[in-house]
């Protein structure tokens, strides 16, 4: 047999097992190069591919070798799965725990903090009232400018003066519509991030308090 | 010799065999069957292991016109080789024991 033959036979004999593409071209590479640098080393082809065993027996030993190692795959992700599922409830248990320490304590102390709390939630609802407006005041400059055109247009035929008067009104809320606009998305998009990264920072300060994972012995 | 533990001894020595050095299938297999009987048809599952176990890493080369595929050992290959030397330790402990105990029989 051919080195040719010999990768063709291999290859059609792998395309009949559960390999991927990638293993397969790995295996045909492989076998290619082997046969070639014994053949550069002064061995007769023949020799070579009669040396390597059967297709088949190669086929069965990449095969047991595969199934091993997803063997011990499956294991391995077996035992963390379950120790992860036990670490799991563990850690569930105590914060469970801590939890509800917390959430009396806080309950005791409503008096102090709910005047702090509802404050604070004020002042955030504003913020936010403030910046949504701020959109919707340049929006509304630039449809009510775009708008205003068609009568300033109409006022320029009869009264130019007017008509140049409402025309230069117009232009000027569109510009303040297309400046405004994008600077105030602009400047929402920071602040809305800001107050997320508060909250996230928070959350993860609450969580690193709480303490790490332990094992029940 | 017992088929696991040729194979754990043959996978130390190829990692072995890659330590100065990086190779490539046909001069692994002629190093290390001096040592260890081998065959082309039983390294390639072995490097394959290696390689998915983060032991060896590879990188191909040009030779003479056409690619060759060279395997690098990476550190957790030589810690491999030094968690196997601690290891070879203790069996020889296990094997004197064995020994002595023969001897008092």
């Amino acid at each position: 047999m051919t080195k040719r033959e010999f990768i063709n036979k291999l290859e059609m004999r792998l395309q009949q097992t559960r390999l991927s593409r990638y293993e397969i071209k790995d295996i045909l590479n492989y076998y290619d190069e082997m046969i070639s640098d014994k053949m550069d080393a002064g061995y007769r082809e023949n020799y070579i591919i009669a040396e390597l065993g059967t297709i088949d027996e190669i086929v069965q030993k990449i095969q047991t070798s595969e199934a091993m190692q997803e063997d011990k795959k499956i294991k391995y992700e077996s035992i963390l799965a379950s120790e992860e599922a036990r670490n799991t409830t563990v850690a569930h248990q105590e914060k469970q725990t801590k939890s509800n320490t917390w959430w009396i304590v806080l309950l005791c102390l409503f008096p102090f903090w709910i005047g702090f709390a509802a404050g604070a939630f004020g002042i955030l609802f504003g913020i936010v009232i403030a910046l949504v407006s701020l959109v919707i005041v340049f929006f509304s400059f630039t449809i009510g400018g775009i708008i205003g055109l068609v009568p300033a247009f109409f006022c320029l035929i009869h009264d130019t003066a007017t008509g140049i008067y409402a025309f230069g009104i117009c232009v000027v809320l569109i510009g303040l519509g297309l400046i405004g606009g994008p600077l105030s998305l602009k400047l929402n998009k920071v602040i809305f991030q800001g107050i997320k990264k508060i909250f996230q920072r928070l959350r993860k300060k609450n969580r690193k308090g709480k303490g790490g994972l332990h094992y029940e012995n | 010799m017992n088929i696991q533990l040729k194979k754990g001894l043959i996978e130390v020595c190829v990692l072995s065999s890659l330590r100065n050095e990086a190779s490539y299938g046909y001069k692994i297999v002629s190093d290390v069957s001096n040592i260890i009987e081998i065959s082309e048809s039983t390294l390639y599952p072995i490097l394959r292991r290696l390689e998915t176990g983060r032991f060896l890493s590879t990188f191909t080369q040009d030779m003479n016109g056409r690619l060759r595929k060279y395997y690098q050992i990476t550190p957790q290959g030589i810690e491999r080789i030094e968690e196997f030397k601690e290891d070879w330790k203790e069996m020889e402990q296990v094997y004197q024991y064995i020994n002595q105990k023969e001897r008092r029989i």
